[in-house]
């Protein structure tokens, strides 16, 4: 791919210390994401998958500054916005936005459906608040809500609803890009279809260049370009959607792909099994962070940690094994 | 996407104004109409005070001296309820009583308060330096003797009703900033609170928009019952002599007035001892459904 990368991610690190004691002393750090690298072309969506606490959302909070990363380089268009602060980042904000796992807790209660999607367009002085009714009611027929809902409190809606009170409250700035985070692991399977739909149908008619982060591969897959898959801070392959689905070549891709249960009656996958639990991300393992649970793991892998390589165009490995 | 508001209109329910609002609410809640009424009456009282009562507040008939209530015996409707030691109207320094009363609880809570929230959501959630130093502070105002502290800045700035209601306040700015630190140290982690952040919204403006509103209820809670201690606390004050001048009436100084009699004339300490505590009803009941309405999801 020539074009030019909206989204460019170096070495990003986020360590959260770990504090004890009295004084508050730092006796350790979580290693939640621990060197990533990654980029995200225009209009394209970008999976990130990994089970629980792999570090999928810390990076996506990183690299919309929520949290300070600890190093690396992000780059939005072109600009670097690792060192951002104050008016340069608010700017940069209304570019980004996030669609949050929880449509319970990511709408405030006390406001009206009015105020949370318009809220942003008004602060940065792009509506007045007279005219903040109409855009949010536009908002909500945008994402297929009924408008007369504005006036409404987020504690009259569904799960599925309120997620859409998020998305429109997410593309109510146009930003070019969205994270989503899990944006429909709390909804029920039945409405999951219809906010990917939603998010589709938007992705078309605006432009929006996703990262997608979810734990659902079937979902994954069904949505996105290219994936990375994250294991305990590191992304430890990447490629092109099909590419990954159809040619895993981590051990751990293996895994993961190997317990999505198969539609197909009677057909014997091989089950690639992994054993034990996820290390601790304060305390990762040397070498491969996979080795403890690999079932190929080698003497080598204990000890060396293996290259970010590019094994065939556009696929991204970390492995010794190939 | 083209359709204006205007082809909506006739489907949104006509929105009423705020203060229509606030009153059809509340005539549904029965607590929330006898505290207001209450509060009402009690403010009309101080205001109108000269109008109302029958009896200059210092005046003194020492021939009078501690008369019942008129429907006891040796009582008369010339002193409904009866007199103090002085033979000063117990009705009439009641009425006027609550101007000082009822300015210095209101007052003293509202800047008590307003302290606090203000170093509250600053401690709880910039966190770090400023919540260190914040913390050291409420420890100092903790650990200085209260009464102390009272006693040198009544000296220093003269004593008046001003000076009183700020030192009232002082004494009572910790209690609401411990509170709202609190509250704002798990709101700031919720969602929406992240969801504005990320939208680049200004700090003052989430502050006052998502972190405080829904920190705020306790806050209403412990304001009404601060109140009563308030308006205790100035009493006490009066009684070393640190409070107004003495001739103004005030309940809290009624009340301190009347304990010498406690056992034979009682009615001199319960009276204004009711009034304090149907102001405090009022307030409790009012504030009670003060919260229930802020909060959209019981506004039913």
């Amino acid at each position: 791919m020539t074009e030019k990368p909206l989204l460019q991610v170096e070495n990003l690190v986020k360590y959260f210390p770990i504090r004890a004691g009295l004084l508050q002393r730092q006796v350790g750090s979580i290693h939640a994401v621990d060197g990533i690298s990654f980029k995200v072309n225009k209009g394209e969506t970008f999976g990130l998958v990994g089970e629980s606490g792999c570090g999928k959302s810390t990076a996506g909070r990183t690299i919309l500054r929520l949290y300070e990363p600890t190093s690396g380089k992000i780059s939005f268009d072109g600009h670097s916005i690792e060192n951002l602060s104050g008016k340069e980042l608010r700017s940069v904000r209304t570019r980004m936005q996030m669609i949050f796992q929880d449509p319970y807790a990511s709408l405030n209660p006390r406001m009206t459906i009015r105020e949370i999607v318009a809220e942003a367009a008004v602060d940065h002085g792009k509506i007045s608040w007279k005219e903040s009714e109409e855009f949010a009611a536009r908002l909500l027929k945008l994402v297929n809500l009924n408008p007369i809902f504005v006036r409404r409190y987020p504690h009259e809606f569904s799960g599925g609803q309120r997620q859409r009170i998020g998305i429109a409250r997410a593309i109510a700035i146009n930003p070019e890009f969205i994270i989503c985070d899990e944006p429909i692991s709390a909804l029920d399977v039945s409405v999951q279809a219809q906010i990917i739909n939603l998010l589709e149908e938007l992705q078309e008619q605006l432009g929006i260049t996703y990262l997608f982060i979810a734990h659902d591969l079937a979902m994954v897959r069904h949505t996105s370009n290219r994936v990375g898959v994250m294991y305990l801070g590191k992304i430890v392959e990447l490629a092109e959607c099909d590419e990954l689905f159809q040619h895993p070549s981590h051990p751990y891709t293996k895994a993961l792909l190997s317990a999505v249960p198969s539609r197909k009656a009677g057909a014997r996958k091989q089950r690639i099994l992994t054993t034990g639990d996820v290390p601790s991300p304060a305390n990762p393992p040397s070498g491969c962070r996979f080795h403890t649970r690999c079932p190929f793991a080698m003497p080598r892998c204990t000890t060396e940690e293996p290259q970010w390589r590019e094994v065939s165009p556009g696929h991204f490995l970390a492995c010794h094994l190939t | 996407m083209n359709s204006s508001i205007a082809d909506l209109e006739p489907l949104i329910k006509p929105q009423k104004k705020p203060i229509i609002h606030f009153f059809s609410h509340m005539r549904h809640h029965s607590s929330g109409v006898i505290g207001f009424i209450i509060i009402v009456l009690i403010i009309f009282t101080a205001i109108f005070a000269d109008q109302l009562a029958r009896k200059p507040y210092n005046l003194k008939a020492p021939k009078e001296r501690l008369k019942p209530m008129w429907f006891m015996e040796g009582g008369s409707t010339e002193y409904p309820l009866g007199t103090d030691s002085l033979g000063r109207d117990i009705l009439s320094r009641i009425v006027h009583g609550s101007r000082i009363s009822l300015s210095v609880g209101i007052a003293s809570v509202f800047l008590g308060a307003g302290i606090g929230i203000v170093m509250g959501l600053l401690a709880g959630f910039l966190g770090g330096k400023a919540d260190s130093i914040i913390n050291w502070l409420m420890n100092v105002q903790l650990s200085f003797p209260y009464i102390l502290l009272a006693l040198f800045l009544m000296a220093a700035f003269n004593g008046g009703l001003v000076t009183l209601i700020v030192v009232l306040a002082i004494g009572g700015w910790v209690r609401y900033a411990r509170i709202i630190r609190g509250q704002v140290l798990s709101v700031r982690e919720e969602t929406y609170v992240t969801a504005a952040q990320a939208s680049g919204i200004r700090m003052l403006r989430i502050l006052t928009k998502h972190v405080l509103p829904n920190a705020f209820s306790p806050i209403i809670v412990v304001a009404s019952f601060t109140m009563a201690d308030t308006i205790l606390s100035e009493a006490s004050l009066s009684f070393l002599g640190l409070g107004i001048n003495p001739a103004i009436p005030s309940w809290g100084q009624m009340l301190a007035d009347g304990r010498d009699f406690l056992q034979a004339k009682w009615w001199i300490c319960l009276l204004p001892g009711l009034a304090i505590s149907v102001t405090v009803l009022g307030i409790n009941l009012f504030g009670d459904w003060l919260r229930d309405y802020l909060d959209p999801r019981l506004r039913l």
